[in-house]
């Protein structure tokens, strides 16, 4: 009788719970149904519908119109499913938010790199079949904590968890907590399935300084300021002649789409400032000046279950790639392909390059691969093949009519450029010609017309590369690369000194000019030299990496086929390198030692420099003594190393939870044009009494030409800097810095003379030269879809040339002014975001030149201050499912 | 025409011929300041409202918002405040990296305020809904102010004053107004899913009238007056003022596909309106005076976007608006053009919303310059393009059960060339200036036009009525 009873109680509790409503499921016309207004039952609705699911009932008082009472009504009325809106896909997302964020925020430097290193973190790879190179492509994974792990699972161990990877023997914490993101260990997180990634970015920006000034160069009719012919024009320079000073947005839209990490495409298109809008393109324009690719990449190509396959094809991965594509092997020297420079660039830590061919939708252009790319690899062996078919842009000598000189029938060409602003041909040879009208009528020794130019796509490149690598045991391989970029249509040639200075500077008063240092320019790589003619660049080189207990050795030998043979060693141009790398569990040390010959002119290398290419010579310091000032761009986008040679260390040791001797360098190196020695050094100590409050003491020192200080090229750098960040709550992060600098250079007459006429020979021996800044940097968490941040910098320069790594991208700033930015992001749904930044930067420079009004100055020149105000805003979208 | 007339008209007017009708920015392009919408919410998210259901004065961008809109009846007012700053200098270019360059000649502050209103109602028949709506709004402003001093070059820098030659000033005034009624008719089979179609009409009424003057200082009279030979200066004006009317179709349709997304569309035709006023030109004792009549177009604009209400922890609304502008309806000297405009909406707290936004603009400004072709001196129009990005950021707050405030800051700027708005050559008497050997008064071509740089600060707020 009992149970009846039960049995009753439970179905008459079952028919009471089925008459209550569901908050979670229910329509708008079932919960007006309750008793409650329309409004209130509208309200529900729209909280579930647009705000969140309710994990209780008591979640109803985050709605304002439900009051204490409405609740204590509804209780009895209404139940609380279970119910999770969020697939497997946004769960990963939002565990790895942080991670993606820094990673954007990171894009400008890493060019293209922040892609892959996303496609792993949304979908791992298995950490149980990772090669050598795929582990020490990973950012903060040091070859050490690679081989802990490779070594552990070659003895049979299966990483199961993270909890068993952070156990493995040898691993640094370091290596683990970067690592454990972007693996898993016995079932990925997230299936095989369509990934799509479109963004859409909207930024005005301003040139870089460099730039600014070498579009500002005029075309006047002058003999060094004695007589200017005409009044000061701006259509007599590329700035005013192409109304630079407009707005004009650059555009940047981005598709990404993959089926797991099986199947990848992609494209990219950015239209510049200046440059032609994609409206007004032709199709083939849009082709030509867009980036794409199609691939297929298979981690186990090989079934080795089959008895006709050998065991040792097991784990062999396979990569094809169609259309544009990024290879990078060893440590540079030989190919890695970007526009972009960055400064030591070790191959550890953050500063890392992603091994092998890998897609390539980077905002690079010019030294862009574009064509076939196969990578077949296993533990043991590595081959990679392609091939690849583009037009360069290069800075090539023309004649009276625009039209580019030939030599033994083809475009004869100074060298390769990636210009700052992607100006059509027949746009620049209308400016040319429109130039060339002025400098005709000047004077006898000035150039009668502009004989060096740029042009968009002149040079046809075909080049292709093969990659060999032996690995015999876990963490040793050696590897051997080689390019040869094909020129059917243009000659590199390179005069002798004295011809090439007359091509380069405007008249014999600036030949002085041309110094020891500009040697980078004359030995640029010739195809056509007094000794031999070819169609072809090569490059070849081989590299090896051996990790020995806790010491990781790695090296990379390149030469450049210019007088030897392709491969005999030491009879032709070279560059090598070679670093030694070791860590503890709160210290690591690193060591690196550089050589690269004046003549070694791989624009194909990205390796380990203090300094570009081009660094200090005519083309970066003497704009205004150029035949063509944007010439200026060889130097001002170069992406390869200055020849020098020299030692590096760096080291970064945590002593205890309070102190922390932070990433810290020395380098000391020599320029090989001029054998200029440098030295910087740089240190960093982390004082954390508390969790939430650290305070920072920063030290840099660089001193140019230590050997010799009678040398004009002296100068000597001092940099302090004592921040402290405070972690609030929230994660809300406030920030003060303060910063000092002090400069002692050679006397600039900038620098020392007073503002009167006829005083350009002020005697000075060394100038000392000051200046401070200080900063303030807040983040406010204003919900957990919204985040502002914003920062304030005020700076007082003194010719010195402070810098501010700002959100996504590095600022320099001269004399003295302030700069304020706010942005905010937002994450729109789980699938969209949206940020907007907005930055004002108000200073003063000194650009005035007190002159007659609307005549030509003379002979009085004054150098006084002047104010600019910059606007920029960031807008970027981006919507990922 | 008399003769010497004619040459004061050109040397005053010249350069500013082709900006007669112009607004806020004094050198603005030539259809003055286009409202998108005095809806504060719309404005604070970037102005991308095309689907909208909830703002009054969104039916004004797309009538079918009208029965969109959530309430049955309403009304909305609204109130705009814009405050321009106007920076020239003159760009120059000479020997290497020593150029000026933002040295700034001349700087002007102006605020400038509009007010507008609609009401609107709405019933339901079954799965049908019908809505009618009356507005009245300033549709283009034409305000704009320019004040110059042209002073001596008395040495500055020893502490001299320079005494005021001259001073040059452009007013211009005018609004052009629209009133109008909306119609809209939607269908909505179920709860998220509707369509709307809406039908606008409006007369355009106004008036846009300019004045352009050149006073001489009583400094600068005297010593004329006292030379030898002794001159008279007489003071320049130069003023157009003309009547607008005209009207106005629109048409548009919104789709809601489900709880999260709608879609929007809006088209209006291009409008000829018809311009007719006078045109006199006064200097000293001379007087001519010209009549107006002639057409004014309002290009055709479409405009598409979507609304996307997703599920966030904040409450979150996202507008996109991408609009195309057919300015070759002008002339064709104009190529048509894309604005885009972009806004979120993020309830932080309990109905706090706190709205952002942003929005591209591209406008035109057109200037007349004289070329030799086939060996006859000709003018030509030139058309160049300005970009005006804008960002923008708001709040609101319900007052009351039905009454909501809404406010919408937002700040744009913009940089471009213009040619010198009063010529040097008026000036060119040599007994004016203290020292005459330093100055070369003569007229600056394109060869060394203005620099510009402006900024726009705009409030918007309004109040919502609904029920």
């Amino acid at each position: 009788m009992k149970r009846i009873y039960l049995l009753i109680i439970m179905l008459v509790g079952l028919c009471l719970l089925s008459a209550r409503i569901d908050l979670n499921s229910a329509g708008f016309d079932e919960l007006r149904k309750l008793p409650i207004t329309e409004q209130q039952a509208r309200d529900i609705y729209e909280y579930r519908l647009y705000v969140s699911f309710f994990r209780n009932i008591f979640e109803l008082r985050q709605i304002p119109s439900i009051d204490h009472d409405t609740l204590l009504r509804l209780r009895p009325l209404v139940v609380v499913s279970l119910f999770r809106e969020t697939d497997e896909v946004s769960q990963r997302r939002d565990e790895i938010r942080d991670l993606l964020e820094r990673l954007d925020s990171n894009e400008g430097a890493s060019e293209g790199m922040a892609d892959v290193w996303e496609d792993f973190l949304m979908t791992p790879q298995n950490i149980n079949r990772m090669h050598f190179d795929d582990l020490i492509s990973l950012p903060n994974v040091s070859p050490i904590d690679a081989v802990a792990v490779l070594n552990r699972v070659a003895r049979g161990d299966t990483l199961t968890d993270m909890r068993s990877l952070r156990g493995t023997p040898g691993i640094s914490y370091y290596g683990y907590s970067n690592l454990r993101n972007y693996v898993y260990y016995k079932e990925p997180p997230v299936r095989n399935r369509l990934f799509v990634d479109a963004k859409i970015q909207y930024v005005t920006r301003y040139f870089e300084e460099s730039a600014q000034d070498m579009y500002l160069e005029p075309f006047l009719r002058n003999t060094y300021q004695t007589s200017l012919v005409k009044p000061h024009r701006k259509d007599l320079a590329y700035w005013g002649y192409f109304n630079l000073e407009e707005i004009d947005p650059n555009i940047y839209y981005k598709l990404r789409m993959r089926y797991g990490n099986n199947f990848k495409a992609g494209i990219m298109h950015q239209m510049g400032h200046g440059e032609t809008g994609i409206q007004d393109k032709s199709s083939r324009e849009l082709w030509e000046d867009s980036k794409y690719y199609v691939g297929y990449e298979c981690s186990e190509l090989f079934n080795t279950s089959r008895t006709y396959v050998p065991d040792f094809l097991d784990n062999t991965q396979l990569k094809l790639y169609l259309g544009h594509y990024r290879a990078t092997f060893g440590e540079g020297l030989v190919m890695e392909n970007t526009d972009f420079y960055s400064p030591r660039k070790t191959g550890y830590g953050f500063s890392k390059r992603i091994l092998g061919i890998t897609p390539d939708l980077s905002r690079t252009q010019q030294y862009s691969l574009r064509g076939t790319a196969l990578e077949l690899k296993n533990p043991w062996f590595g081959a990679a093949f392609f091939l690849s078919q583009d037009k360069k842009d290069a800075i090539v000598y023309i004649d009276a009519n625009g039209d580019p000189v030939q030599v033994n029938g083809k475009n004869k060409v100074l060298s390769y450029v990636t210009p700052t602003i992607r100006f059509d041909n027949d746009t620049l040879r209308e400016a040319e010609a429109y130039f060339n009208t002025e400098l005709a009528a000047g004077v006898p020794y000035a150039i009668p017309h502009i004989n060096l130019a740029p042009r968009k796509d002149i040079v046809d490149e075909k080049l292709w590369g093969t990659r060999l690598q032996f690995s015999p045991i876990i963490g040793t391989k050696l590897g051997f690369t080689t390019h040869t970029a094909l020129y059917d249509d243009a000659h590199f040639v390179m005069p002798d000194w004295s011809a090439l200075r007359t091509h380069i500077i405007r008249d014999s008063y600036y030949y002085p000019k041309f110094k020891m240092i500009d040697t980078e320019i004359s030995s640029l790589y010739s195809t056509l030299t007094d000794r031999y003619e070819r169609d072809y660049r090569r490059v070849t080189g081989f590299d090896g990496h051996t990790v020995i207990g806790n010491v990781s050795v790695q090296g990379e030998y390149a030469e450049l086929t210019v007088d030897g043979k392709d491969f005999a060693l030491g009879d032709d141009p070279k560059a090598y390198l070679v670093s030694a790398y070791t860590q503890f569990e709160n210290l690591y040390f690193l060591a690196l030692y550089r050589h690269y010959d004046l003549e070694f002119d791989n624009p194909y290398s990205n390796a380990f420099a203090e300094n570009e290419r081009f660094n200090d010579t005519i083309i970066e310091k003497n704009v205004y003594t150029l035949t063509n000032p944007l010439m200026a761009d060889i130097y001002n986008n170069t992406s390869q190393a200055q020849p020098e040679k020299g030692i590096y260390f760096e080291t970064r040791y945590r002593f205890n939870n309070y102190f922390t001797v932070g990433r810290s360098y020395l380098d000391i190196w020599e320029r090989m044009s001029d054998n200029r020695r440098s030295a910087r050094f740089q240190s960093e100590l982390e004082f954390r009494p508390l969790f939430q409050l650290a305070l920072r003491l920063r030290y840099k020192n660089q001193v140019n030409r230590y050997d010799d200080s009678a040398d004009r090229g002296v100068s000597k750098t001092n940099e302090y800097t004592l921040s402290t960040r405070t972690f609030l709550s929230n994660r809300n992060f406030l920030e003060f810095e303060y910063r000092y600098n002090t400069v002692y250079g050679p006397p600039y007459t900038s620098l020392t003379n007073p503002a009167q006429p006829g005083n350009n020979s002020h005697a000075a021996a060394m100038t000392l030269m000051n200046g401070d800044y200080i900063c303030v940097n807040y983040t406010h968490i204003i919900g957990p879809t919204l985040k502002l941040q914003g920062s304030f910098v005020y700076w007082h320069g003194n010719n010195i040339s402070h810098w501010d790594w700002e959100d996504m991208e590095i600022d320099f700033m001269g004399e003295k002014g302030l700069k304020s930015w706010i942005s905010l992001q937002s994450r729109i749904s789980q699938n969209m975001y949206m940020s907007i930044k907005y930055r004002n930067k108000t200073y003063q420079t000194k650009e005035l030149f007190i002159r007659r009004y609307n005549q030509p100055i003379t002979t009085n020149n004054y150098f006084e201050r002047v104010e600019r105000s910059e606007n920029t805003i960031r807008l970027s979208l981006d919507y990922r499912f | 025409m008399n003769k010497s007339i004619k040459t004061i008209t050109i040397t005053i007017i010249i350069g500013i011929l082709w900006t007669l009708l112009s607004a806020w920015s004094i050198s603005d392009h030539q259809f003055g300041n286009r409202f998108i919408t005095f809806d504060a919410r719309s404005f604070a998210m970037g102005n991308a409202n095309v689907y909208n259901t909830g703002s009054p004065f969104a039916i004004t961008t797309n009538p079918a918002n009208l029965t969109l809109l959530r309430a049955r009846y309403g009304a909305q007012f609204g109130l705009n405040l814009t405050r321009n700053e106007d920076n020239r200098s003159i760009p120059l270019y000479n020997s290497f990296d020593a150029y000026v360059y933002d040295a700034t000649y001349n700087s002007d502050i102006f605020v400038y305020d509009d007010y507008s209103g609609i009401a609107f109602a709405k019933m339901n028949v079954r799965d049908n809904l019908m809505g009618l709506s009356v507005f009245h709004q300033p549709m283009i402003n034409y305000d704009g102010d320019y004040y110059e001093e042209v002073r001596n070059n008395r040495n500055q820098d020893n502490d001299n004053y320079p005494e005021v030659i001259a001073k040059n000033q452009i007013k211009n005034e005018g609004v052009l107004y629209q009133s109008g009624i909306a119609y809209s008719w939607g269908y909505s089979p179920s709860q998220h899913t509707d369509l709307h179609v809406g039908l606008s009409y409006s007369m355009l009424n106004g008036k846009a009238n300019r004045q352009v003057r050149i006073n001489w200082s009583d400094w600068a009279v005297n010593r004329m007056a006292s030379a030898a030979p002794a001159t008279t200066l007489p003071d320049s004006l130069f003023k157009v003022q003309t009547e607008l009317k005209g009207s106005r179709l629109q048409m548009g349709s919104n789709f809601t596909l489900n709880h999260r997304l709608g879609i929007g569309l809006s088209y209006t035709p291009k409008s000829t309106l018809d311009r007719s006023g006078t045109q006199k030109i006064v200097h000293g004792a001379n007087t001519d005076e010209t009549a107006i009549d002639d057409k004014y177009i309002l290009p055709s604009e479409l405009r598409v976007g979507f609304c996307y209400t997703p599920r966030n922890v904040m409450r979150t609304t996202f507008n996109l608006d991408l609009e195309r502008i057919s300015w070759s309806d002008v002339d064709p000297a104009y190529d048509d053009m894309y604005n885009f405009y972009v806004g979120v909406e993020h309830h932080v707290e309990n109905r706090l919303p706190l709205r952002f936004g942003f929005q591209s603009q591209n406008t035109y400004h057109s200037y007349m310059e004289s070329h030799v072709v086939d060996d006859v001196p000709t003018d030509v129009i030139f058309a160049r393009k300005i970009v005006t990005p804008m960002f923008t950021i708001g709040s609101g707050s319900q007052l009351m059960n039905n009454l909501k405030w809404d406010i919408g800051l937002g700040y744009a700027w913009r940089t471009y060339e213009a040619l010198d708005l009063f010529r040097d050559r008026y000036y060119n008497y040599s007994q004016l200036w203290v020292n005459p050997q330093y100055i070369n008064l003569r007229d600056r071509g394109w060869d060394n036009p203005d620099k510009v740089r402006e900024n726009f600060v705009t409030l918007s707020t309004g109040l919502t009525l609904t029920w």
